[in-house]
């Protein structure tokens, strides 16, 4: 009987700690909501700065910077790392950040969030790309430009289900695509003076679903369920319908 | 004898004319402070026309649009269909920013500067890092400011690091410098 009683015990504490170790399961994006809203922002594919796990990362062409953000106010410098390939984007998911460079993408482990380490290069021909990821795949544009002109204009479907080893599983012709973004089961990229929507619900073969014209579109935030472009005159806000579609909501001139 | 005087004389004026007809152009000038500088320079200001946007950051309600190499104007973007303008705050040389709570992360062609926008009319800098200080900004102008130059040549005066850090460039009316960036 008093066996039977601590069991019981055992199994009730044990209870009690997997729930607590579920509470304690944070979202893995960087924004994280508290109850006033979010305690960081979002900025598009483009950023070169990124916080993630209470850290600062600027990307420049040849440094990873990083700063500790325990005191907000006064960011502390806890290092720079050498990068190669031209660095151009920076994008954070859970513990790893996306690097879009010249020559591909940098990945980097940031469990240790002061000194990233590491993991992996997704090498493709010499563009200019910005990267998103959702779950176990990532999305980089490549496009020919300035300083990129050997390169391709398409967008790459990375497998990153094993980080350490990247590969391409898929690659789709595009016009001269920019900056994108991921709301749900969409990707949105700014594609040649549009915006195309594809759907990603088969995430390794994004299917093209429809596109608005957006004339010099470079880049995309997506809150809620709104998309904010940003373009050569100034910045167009969408409602994004279940379908996918975009409704012009206000432009900002 | 008197006449040959007077093309004498003309002589050195003409040359002393043509030495001193170096060509003028319009060149990028470094602008040389201190990091305590930088307090009086980042303000908020009335909201300001877009004009040459870069990037967009989303905080909350907050709409951010970088001028580039300027600074950011601010929107109240509670009602997307009507974003309403706010403020512009000056940050020379910016580019991106990233934010936490209630403050702004930016660069600046000197660093990192914080800053705190939790009365957006009152902002202040609460800390600014020059460990962040690309070595290049120091020694030639960015690309932000060079990007719309279509000539093959981009003078700009030669920098002078006795003078300090380098904490903005202005395009100004100058002698034909000898440092110059292909374009």
């Amino acid at each position: 009987m008093k066996i039977r009683y601590q069991l019981f015990a055992l199994i009730f504490l044990a209870a009690m700690f997997i729930g607590c170790s579920e509470d304690g399961t944070s979202p893995v994006n960087s924004t994280s909501q508290t109850s006033g809203g979010s305690t960081t922002g979002s900025g598009g594919s483009l950023a070169r700065f990124t916080i993630a796990n209470d850290y600062l990362y600027i990307a420049t062409d040849h440094q990873l910077y990083s700063y500790s953000l325990s005191n907000a106010a006064q960011p502390e410098y806890t290092g720079a790392i050498p990068l190669f390939g031209g660095v151009e984007t920076i994008f954070a998911m859970g513990d790893h950040l996306f690097l879009g460079t010249q020559n591909g993408v940098l990945i980097y482990n940031i469990s240790n969030a002061a000194t990233p380490q590491f993991v992996s290069n997704y090498v493709h021909i010499t563009s200019c790309d910005p990267v998103v990821v959702k779950g176990v795949h990532a999305y980089a544009t490549l496009r020919t430009g300035q300083q990129c002109w050997r390169g391709a204009n398409q967008l790459d479907v990375i497998n990153i289900s094993t980080i350490s080893n990247p590969y391409n599983e898929k690659s789709i012709d595009l016009e001269n695509p920019i900056g994108l973004g991921i709301y749900q089961n969409y990707l949105f990229i700014c594609d040649n003076d549009k915006i195309k929507c594809f759907d990603i619900s088969t995430p390794e073969s994004p299917s093209y679903k429809s596109q608005t014209p957006l004339l010099g579109c470079y880049d995309v935030i997506l809150k809620n369920n709104t998309l904010l472009a940003v373009h050569s005159s100034g910045v167009s806000q969408y409602s994004i319908s279940p379908a996918g579609v975009l409704t012009l909501l206000s432009t900002i001139k | 004898m008197k006449k040959n005087t007077w093309i004498l004389l003309l002589f050195i004026v003409l040359a002393s004319c043509t030495e001193q007809d170096i060509e003028q152009i319009v060149g990028l000038r470094p602008v040389y402070g201190t990091l305590a500088d930088f307090n009086a320079i980042i303000k908020s200001e009335q909201p300001k026309e877009l004009n040459n946007i870069g990037k967009i950051y989303v905080f909350n309600e907050l709409l951010f649009i970088n001028e580039v190499g300027k600074g950011v104007h601010v929107y109240d973007n509670t009602d997307q269909t009507a974003p309403k303008p706010l403020q512009f705050i000056t940050i020379p040389g910016n580019i991106d920013i990233a934010i936490k709570e209630q403050f702004i992360y930016a660069d600046l062609s000197a660093g990192l500067v914080t800053i705190d926008i939790s009365d957006l009319n009152n902002i202040n800098v609460t800390h600014l890092d020059n460990r962040y200080l690309s070595s290049a900004s120091q020694q030639k102008p960015p690309s932000s400011l060079t990007d719309d130059i279509v000539s093959n040549r981009i003078y700009f005066e030669c920098v002078d690091q006795n003078k300090g850090i380098i904490i903005n460039w202005e395009k100004v009316q100058m002698p034909k410098p000898s440092c110059y960036l292909i374009n």
